[in-house]
């Protein structure tokens, strides 16, 4: 009886060992890999922090919760690609990826924040003219980029709640 | 024929039958020993522990008072999870579907769509030149990728499936199904050839196939554009500059329109001076570049330049449309009678009245761009013919519990694809909400297993969203041999043949 036991369970342990051999190639790292050395992405962080060393800039974004989040940003950074690059969730921001065509990345800034930001232009103006509760110191994030002076600033993301349209 | 059983030692007998046939005494035989370790764990014990175990509880039970026996029975997840049915598959009816898939981690949505593709005004009316409005695409195509979310393209509610069928099947039904009729002018004449509405034009060139149907058209649209005599177009609107409902962003792509001048009165803008420092900061921008474009000079340099941009638009204000002009034998449009109007009251809610004068303009098209209409969908959802919506309540159709609607057909159709978007979300939160305070009813629905063999019956054939992948790869394909980005399809039987590929 126990040696018939052992001779079954070894053949279940070995078959079953095998077959967890086969899936545990995977967690050796990536380099070993010889089939997958082609075509790993480089993350748009890495591609940031190979051009050189610069201060580490942050910003906070609140939404219409309340929720406060803390990103670290770039100098420079476009803001609605800050906004996907963290996958920070909110629901229907940015629906038309950035082409001036909504008004949903819709972003409101401290008075002295905005002041110190560039001129904005008359497309951008033309698409704030649309966006529902827009107030003087809005600005859209798809054509707003990282400054100095928005460091450690604060950026409400306002939830369209008014469904009259926005005429 | 032999009987198999368990012998209280472990072992397998069988009972064979006895020679020539049953008259005699069978045997019983033991033939087996178990063998192996794997069959233990799964088969019943032999002997007599096998009663014991096939009288275990076979289902997982779980303290839970939110059910109604007093507990929760893990039967089946597909079972216990909400479906829900959205009418329409536009931006109204993806946006409610977003919301719902992402509040919920158990809702099951299926989209359910009138034409073969979805995206409804997002593919059929959007120009061609505007390629970034369509971006929301990626978003629909996210939703529509998630497991719990299946496309049911090619059926027609309230045709194929009764709205009544559907609240059999699904926990709650969302209607997002739109306008896809036009405002009549309700004029003389508006039924002589050369009088379209817009928006049978814009679907004619977006591909609509029933439009194709309508038309004899058999040449494309472009080839017939590129040949297009028009020279000038008017567009009349009944009340004046203030009250105008084209944006910014509009006026101005006419302004810049390769090959073409605008042609703007600036008598139109006088008087409202005072108005237009005083209006909203929209409001002020836009009569400012109206005036401005108006009392900006044409570029005069000579016959030669006239020659190069011989056509040209412009806007007529507080003018009405009184009857369509028909040409001598009666066959085609020749002109258009307008009224002249004035304004009463001021602002946003200015009336305009007629004057008593008219004014007749030549003209061999009239495309009416009045507004577009919603049309009742099923005998048993009510429906407001005056203001072409569906009565409901924050999204909540008012005297039909666990129906709901959202986008045009619930506010009307005005707004853009954000507001839509922003509407979709309100319905979907109200959905959510009612499920959970337990308004909806509780018991488990089968969704689509129950509507699929009823449209089998029915010979209907349902489009899946994988289905449609191989409609826009083809599109693309196409679309790549000539240059574009995509060639679309018009034609719903040949789009069937290549889907059943």
């Amino acid at each position: 009886m126990m040696p018939k036991l052992a001779r079954g369970l070894t053949q279940v342990l070995s078959s079953s060992l095998v077959r967890c051999l086969s899936t545990m190639v995977w967690l050796l790292p990536t380099k070993v890999q010889p089939w997958r050395m082609f075509g790993t992405t480089r993350l748009l962080q890495d591609e940031i922090q190979d051009s050189g060393p610069q201060e580490q800039l942050t910003v906070n974004l609140i939404n219409h919760l309340g929720k406060k989040i803390t990103v670290p940003v770039r100098e420079g950074e476009n803001m609605l690609q800050l906004v996907l690059k963290h996958n920070l969730n909110f629901l229907g921001f940015g629906i038309c990826e950035g082409t001036l065509t909504c008004s949903t990345c819709h972003l409101i800034l401290e008075k002295e924040v905005f002041q110190k930001l560039g001129p904005i232009s008359e497309e951008e103006l033309d698409i704030l003219d649309l966006t529902c509760g827009v107030t003087a110191t809005s600005r859209l994030a798809c054509q707003l980029c990282m400054t100095k002076a928005m460091d450690k600033q604060t950026l409400w993301v306002p939830m369209e709640t008014d469904t009259s349209g926005s005429k | 024929m032999a009987l198999r059983g368990r012998c209280g030692r472990g072992g397998t007998w069988v009972v064979t039958q006895g020679w020539r046939g049953g008259a005699s005494r069978g045997s019983r035989v033991l033939v087996s020993q178990p063998a192996g370790v794997w069959p233990w764990l799964s088969m019943a014990p032999q002997g007599w522990g096998y009663w014991r175990w096939a009288a275990r509880p076979r289902a997982l039970l779980l303290p839970g008072a939110a059910f109604p026996f007093g507990f929760r029975q893990l039967f089946s997840t597909l079972e216990l999870a909400p479906h829900i049915c959205v009418v329409g598959s536009g931006p109204a009816g993806f946006y409610t579907a977003q919301h719902l898939l992402k509040h919920h981690p158990q809702a099951q949505v299926d989209i359910y769509e009138k034409q073969l593709v979805p995206f409804g005004l997002v593919r059929f009316g959007v120009a061609p030149d505007h390629p970034e409005v369509k971006n929301v695409i990626n978003t629909f195509t996210q939703t529509a990728y998630s497991p719990r979310c299946a496309f049911r393209g090619n059926v027609t509610v309230g045709r194929d499936v009764s709205v009544s069928e559907l609240q059999e099947a699904y926990h709650a039904v969302v209607l997002s199904y739109g306008a896809e009729d036009h405002r009549t002018l309700g004029i003389p004449g508006e039924e002589l050839p050369g009088v379209i509405s817009a928006r049978d034009f814009v679907g004619w060139y977006n591909g609509l196939p029933e439009n194709r149907k309508k038309t004899d058209i058999t040449a494309e649209a472009l080839k017939v554009l590129k040949q297009s005599q028009v020279q000038r177009v008017w567009i009349v609107g009944r009340r004046g500059p203030l009250q105008a409902a084209f944006t910014i962003k509009e006026l101005r792509e006419m302004i810049n329109l390769p090959g073409s001048q605008p042609l703007l009165d600036p008598t139109d803008f006088s008087g409202l001076e005072e108005l237009i420092k005083e209006a909203p900061r929209p409001r002020k921008r836009l009569l400012e570049l109206l005036v401005r474009t108006a009392l900006k000079p044409p570029e005069a340099k000579g016959a030669d330049r006239r020659a190069e941009t011989p056509r040209t638009w412009g806007l007529r204000f507080l003018r009405s449309p009184q009857k369509v002009l028909a040409s001598p034998d009666g066959g085609r449009v020749a002109g258009i009678r307008l009224d002249v109007m004035r304004l009463e009251g001021s602002g946003e809610n200015a009336q305009a009245v007629p004057t008593g004068a008219v004014e007749d303009v030549p003209c061999g098209l009239v495309l009416s761009s009045v507004g577009y209409k919603s049309h009742p969908i099923d005998p048993t959802v009510p429906f407001d013919p005056k203001l072409g919506i569906i009565p409901n309540s924050e999204g909540r159709v008012l005297g039909a519990p666990g129906l709901y609607c959202s986008g045009w057909v619930k506010r009307g159709p005005t707004g853009v694809i954000a507001t839509t978007m922003n509407d979709s979300f309100l319905t979907g939160q109200a959905l959510l909400q009612d499920l959970e305070e337990g308004v909806l009813p509780l018991g488990p629905k089968l969704g689509y297993a129950i509507i699929e063999p009823l449209l089998k019956n029915r010979g209907v054939q349902p489009v899946s969203f994988e289905d449609w992948e191989k409609l826009d790869d083809e599109e693309v394909a196409q679309g790549q041999a000539v240059g574009k980005p995509r060639e679309k399809l018009v034609d719903p039987q040949q789009m069937l043949r290549i889907i059943r590929h």
